[in-house]
């Protein structure tokens, strides 16, 4: 094996092949078993015509000396994702954009004579604002008569989720994170309203489902002698287009989705704070940026639009879904807004913790935002600001920090309804304990406010 | 014919069927049979969609002439 290799953690289920990193680039080794399979993929055009409509990451095919194993088949080299990002991480929309390009993949596919062995959602990832399949192995020869084996993990890692958000509530999308391959049908379907019976594509795909699962699941039946014509097969792949498409969620009425009504900011001081943070993202040229509490984007798009690669992180799904939308109706390819509880960020998960990653694990990202956060992590939170600084040098090189004091309206409205035990939530104090892990590089007031804009350094 | 009345059958069980999901389970059986189930119910209506999606782009280009 050479030197400075080893495989990704979470490339182990599929014999076809497996991912790993050398010298920090990653490739593809693919297995003599999958070798027909990837001929036809690329020899039938299917790979070109996914990679054109950008539904496939593309790879390149070329050096692999002190790459090959012995058993190798092929190395191949895929574009490089610049941020992987996971399901529980995703708002509505992104899932739903996520399980109808996973479908027109799997159509396109059937036109190739090949199909999906599977439909899992980590195999999505959004790549300048669009999701795109990573797995090039996700393929097999498409057999006549053959159902789609990737069916019930579909259901489980798009449909269910998206219905039990959509229909019942937005924070179901986090049964994602406690189930790994996705939303047990029984259980979507105990939850689900009783409304969900008036239609047919949740009567079948859903509750039909998760009760043939359970009825039939433990009976010594032959199922193979059953089979689906391929025009059944295209039927059932519409169905789950047109029953995805018709599902909706719209964002409004949670805690943050009117914040940028309801801040205490004169214009004059908004302004003066997008001056600074354009004058601090000049100084420093970051290549990733992570805002985090980042709303709807408005200051992640500072560093966006200069074609910083950046995530908004925001823990309110109707923020995030607002983000994502705007994202798409302007085409933003250097920005991915993600549901992130900062208090509770995304675990190592999966097998031996190492499946998927935490998100400490996907950092540290060149410079991160914490702009007018540190009062709900200090104050609704509880957290002394030492904590705060050394999680915040964990994931980051450069730091933009607002400080926003206790006489401000935002904090004393934090501390309206509560006992003001904060007696350590003083200038000095944020100063000295976050000078233990950061140099401070800038300190600026912002004008027509009370509160100080930070640049540091991680020292 | 004889297979169909099988897959109804089947149909039925599942319906009448309680028990719960915790059970050890071969998840692809029950997901296999339904899947054919619905096959046959969406691949007749999805024919007669493409049918009528065809008459509909004939009358379509007829007019356009």
């Amino acid at each position: 094996m050479p030197d400075n290799y080893f495989s990704e953690k979470s490339s182990f289920r599929d014999p076809s092949g497996f991912l790993f990193w050398k010298s920090g680039e990653i490739y593809r080794q693919i297995n003599p078993i999958y070798k027909e399979h990837y001929e036809h993929l690329i020899n039938s055009g299917l790979y070109e015509r996914l990679t054109n409509e950008r539904l496939l990451v593309a790879h390149e095919e070329g050096n692999d000396d002190g790459l090959r194993q012995n058993e190798a088949f092929k190395i191949i080299k895929p574009e490089v994702i610049p941020f992987i990002s996971y399901p529980y991480e995703w708002c509505f929309s992104q899932l739903k954009d996520a399980a109808l390009a996973t479908l027109k993949i799997q159509k396109i596919a059937l036109e190739y004579g090949m199909t999906l062995k599977d439909a899992s959602a980590y195999n999505i990832q959004f790549k300048d604002g669009n999701p795109v399949l990573i797995d090039t192995l996700s393929f097999e020869k498409y057999t006549e008569g053959k159902p789609w084996i990737a069916y019930r993990q579909f259901c489980q890692h798009f449909f269910a989720p998206l219905a039990l958000m959509a229909m019942r509530d937005i924070r179901l999308g986090q049964l994602m994170r406690i189930y790994i391959d996705g939303i047990p049908l029984d259980l979507a379907s105990r939850l689900l309203p009783a409304r969900s019976f008036m239609k047919f594509s949740f009567v079948s795909h859903i509750h039909m489902h998760a009760k043939a699962q359970t009825t039939l699941g433990q009976k010594d039946l032959n199922v193979k002698k059953y089979k689906v014509g391929k025009t059944s097969l295209f039927g059932i792949i519409d169905n789950l287009e047109s029953a995805i498409s018709k599902l909706n969620w719209k964002a409004e009425g949670t805690e943050w989705a009117e914040y940028y009504d309801d801040t205490n900011y004169t214009s004059q001081a908004l302004e003066h704070k997008k001056t600074l943070i354009d004058e601090y993202l000049d100084l420093i040229k970051p290549k990733s940026v992570w805002d985090l509490g980042a709303n709807t984007g408005l200051f992640s798009r500072l560093a966006s639009i200069r074609g910083i690669n950046t995530i908004a992180f925001d823990i309110d799904p109707s923020a995030v879904e607002k983000n994502y939308l705007e994202c798409k109706r302007k085409r933003e390819t250097h920005l991915l807004p993600l549901i992130l509880d900062l208090t509770n960020p995304s675990p190592d998960a999966g097998w031996a913790n190492e499946e998927r990653m935490s998100l400490i694990r996907r950092g540290p990202a060149d410079m991160v935002f914490a702009l007018a956060l540190i009062h709900h992590l200090a104050i609704s939170n509880n957290l002394p600001f030492t904590h705060i600084a050394d999680f915040l040098s964990r994931i980051c090189r450069y730091l933009i920090i607002e400080y926003v004091p206790k006489e401000d309206s935002q904090v004393l409205r934090l501390l309206r309804t509560r006992e003001d035990i904060f007696s350590n939530y003083k200038l000095s104090n944020f100063e000295a304990d976050f000078s233990k892990h950061f140099l401070i590089l800038k300190k600026d007031s912002i004008s027509d406010s009370q509160r100080t804009l930070y640049l540091m350094e991680k020292s | 014919m004889y297979k169909f009345n099988k897959i109804l059958i089947a149909c039925f069980i599942m319906f009448i069927g309680t028990q719960n999901a915790f059970a050890y389970l071969d998840p692809g059986t029950g997901s296999y049979i339904i899947q054919v189930i619905i096959a046959l119910v969406v691949g007749a209506a999805f024919s007669i969609k493409m049918f009528w999606k065809r008459i509909v782009i004939f009358f379509k280009n007829t007019f356009k002439k």
